[in-house]
Parts: C-alpha cells; structure tokens; sequence
C-alpha cells in the first residue's frame, strides 16, 4: 500500500475528522462535502470549488480520493466508523456557536473519551446546566439537580424558621 | 402548661380514686371484722353510703380523665393547625376542668367526712379496736391500689403526650416539605425563566461545563 493510499484510508480520515468536528451533525456534514468534492473533481468543471469544499481535509484528499477506484467504499466505511464513535447526547438550554460547540467539545474529549462525538440538541429543561445521554442512561445536571443537591441545607434553612407548634 | 394541668389533673384524680379506695377498704375490713357489726343499721347505712360515695368518685375521676385527654389532644391539634383562638379556648376550658375538679374533690371530702359522721360511734370503735394488723393490711392494700391507679393513669397521660407529640412532628415535616417544595418551584422556575431570555451563550457554555465536571466527579463517565 502505498504512502498515498495509506493518507486516503479511512482510518487517516477518521482522524482528520475528529480533529475537525465536535458533533455528529459536523461530521457528517463534512462526509458529505467531501464525497461531494470527489464526485465533482471527476468532472473536471469545478475542481477548485470543490477543493475548497472538502475541508477539513482539502484538494490533495481530494485529488487522491477521485483518483482512486474504491473511494465510494473508503467514505463509506469512513461514515460507518464515525457512527460508531462514542456519542454524548447533550442538551443545553440554548443554541451554541461554534466556539461554544468547540468549546463543549474539547473538555468532553478531554475528560471522557478522545474521540467522543456530541450529538447536540436544545432543551429549555437543561437551564443552569445541561441534561446528557450516556451508554444508555439519562443524567439531569440542571437547575433541578443543583437545587435537589442542595435541598438538604435548604430544609435546614427552612425548618430553622418554621414556627414551632409544640 | 399542658403537662403541669395534666399532671395536676393526675395527681388530683389518684388522690381522688385512693380516698375512694380506702374509704372502700375501709368499710370492707370493717365489714368483715366482726359479723355482729353487720346486723347494726348504722354501720350498713355508712357502709352504702360510703360504696355510692366511692362509686360516684371513681366515675367522676374516669369523666375527668377522660375530659382532660380530649382537651389535651384537642389542644395539640388546634395548636398543630395554627389556630390561636381555638387554642386559648382550649386552654381556658383547661382553666375551667381545673376548677372543676378540684371544686368535685372538695365536695367528694366533704361527703365522706358527712360518711363517717353517720357510723355509729360503735362501729368505729370495733374498727378501732381491730388493732395494727388490720391497719397494716389496710395500708398495704392502700399501697396497692394506689400503685396501680398511679400506674394506669400515668400509661395513659404518657400515650396521650405521645400521640400528641406524633401529630406535632408529623405536622412539622409536612409544613417544612410543603414550603420546601414550593419555594423550591419557584426558584426553579424564575431562574429558568430569567436564563432562558437573557444569559449570554458564554454562561451557558460555562454552566454546561460545570455541570459535565459535576457529572464526572460523581463518576457518571
């Protein structure tokens, strides 16, 4: 196999786009754009558009993906394993921006697994933090879960004031 | 002031029942001291006269009793549901059984002295002449139905303040909850409603950081 292949293969790519994209949708998005690319780079007409289009990974991917005979199958294979990425379904109160995302994005590859992927979605419930799905189960680390946390100092503060009836 | 009325409505209700006794144990020892004694009017007048006087005190101690625990509960719930003025009712009613019984025992003493006055001065003085066993066994039987008054009546004072008390903290945990609960909504709900419209993205980013790191400092990760 030679060096340029082994740069187009999916595990190469993969790389590339957990190095590029926080969440599901981005990453996907990119597979797209760079399928895209290729099949349009064939045709000749627009290949510097189409260059542009295939980030992150940019015209030499490009260029040796359209080359090749098996670039279907290698993009393919490349979305299959995105999917089986480790996936944290986080809800927050608000849409974020992309530094936001990226933001989120970094500390959850950070802190939980380094190739952790986000599948983001609004929640107005998530308010004073966030509510997430992980392997399976859903944690509530909102408003509700601190105020539920502190309930303890709270009921002492409560009962400390109620009138006494005995 | 609860317990000092109840424990003066106790005290007063077994130095009540203990005259009666006696005066019951009294006229029995008398009764059975001598069988010639029995064929005399005057000492069989005393005799039922003094069982009506007995019957008619332990009834009135039991009705008292019994008053005052009602009261009492009646007072732990009325205090328990904040209603000051049926409380002060309760506690003048308290007032009132108070002189109400010692009003009744005053009266019951007299009856008895009026009881005695009617034995005949014969019958008093076999009874008299009976000697230090029968005052021995007297005391002794005094003793024990003294000690087993004492002991019911302070079972059921004590199951009263202790059902009393039940209410009192039950009715503590369910107002603290309930004020728990809905102060907590109301938070909730106001700052959800003030973060929704006007945090900044940055916060948003920072309090969802925060509460991944809370996650993973209780190991949800």
């Amino acid at each position: 196999m030679s060096s340029k292949k082994e740069e187009v293969g999916a595990d190469a790519l993969l790389a590339s786009l957990i190095a590029s994209a926080y969440t599901l949708t981005d990453a996907h998005a990119c597979i797209r754009a760079l399928a895209d690319a290729v099949e349009r780079s064939r045709f000749g007409a627009a290949a510097e558009d189409a260059a542009r289009a295939a980030l992150p990974w940019g015209a030499a991917t490009m260029h040796a993906l359209a080359g090749g005979e098996d670039a279907h199958d290698t993009l393919t294979e490349l979305a299959r394993r995105a999917d089986a990425l480790p996936v944290l379904v986080l809800y927050v109160p608000a849409a974020l921006s992309a530094a936001g995302v990226e933001r989120l994005g970094r500390w959850c590859r950070a802190n939980i697994d380094p190739s952790l992927m986000l599948s983001l979605h609004t929640d107005p419930a998530a308010a004073g933090g966030c509510i997430f799905a992980w392997q399976d189960h859903l944690h509530d680390f909102s408003l509700s879960y601190f105020l539920a946390k502190e309930r303890d100092a709270f009921s002492r503060v409560l009962a400390a004031h109620a009138p006494a009836v005995v | 002031m609860i317990p000092l009325v109840l424990f003066a409505i106790a005290s007063l209700a077994v130095l009540l029942i203990a005259a009666a006794l006696a005066l019951a144990a009294y006229a029995w020892l008398r009764g059975r001291g001598d069988a010639a004694l029995a064929k005399e009017d005057a000492r069989l007048r005393a005799e039922r006269e003094a069982a009506g006087i007995v019957a008619h005190a332990e009834d009135e101690a039991r009705d008292l009793m019994g008053e005052a625990q009602e009261a009492s509960m009646r007072l732990a719930s009325a205090r328990a549901s904040e209603d000051e003025k049926a409380a002060r009712a309760f506690e003048a009613r308290f007032d009132a059984l108070l002189a109400k019984l010692e009003a009744r025992l005053d009266a019951t003493g007299e009856a008895i002295a009026a009881a005695e006055q009617h034995a005949s001065a014969e019958a008093l003085a076999r009874l008299k002449a009976s000697g230090e066993t029968a005052q021995a066994h007297l005391e002794e039987a005094l003793a024990a139905l003294g000690k087993d008054a004492s002991a019911r009546i302070e079972t059921e004072v004590a199951q009263a303040f202790s059902a009393a008390r039940d209410a009192a903290a039950q009715y503590v945990a369910a107002r603290t909850a309930a004020v728990d609960a809905q102060i907590g909504a109301l938070i909730s709900e106001t700052v959800k409603a003030v973060l929704g419209k006007d945090m900044p993205e940055s916060l948003t980013v920072e309090l969802a950081q925060k509460a991944l790191e809370e996650a993973k400092a209780a190991h949800v990760f």
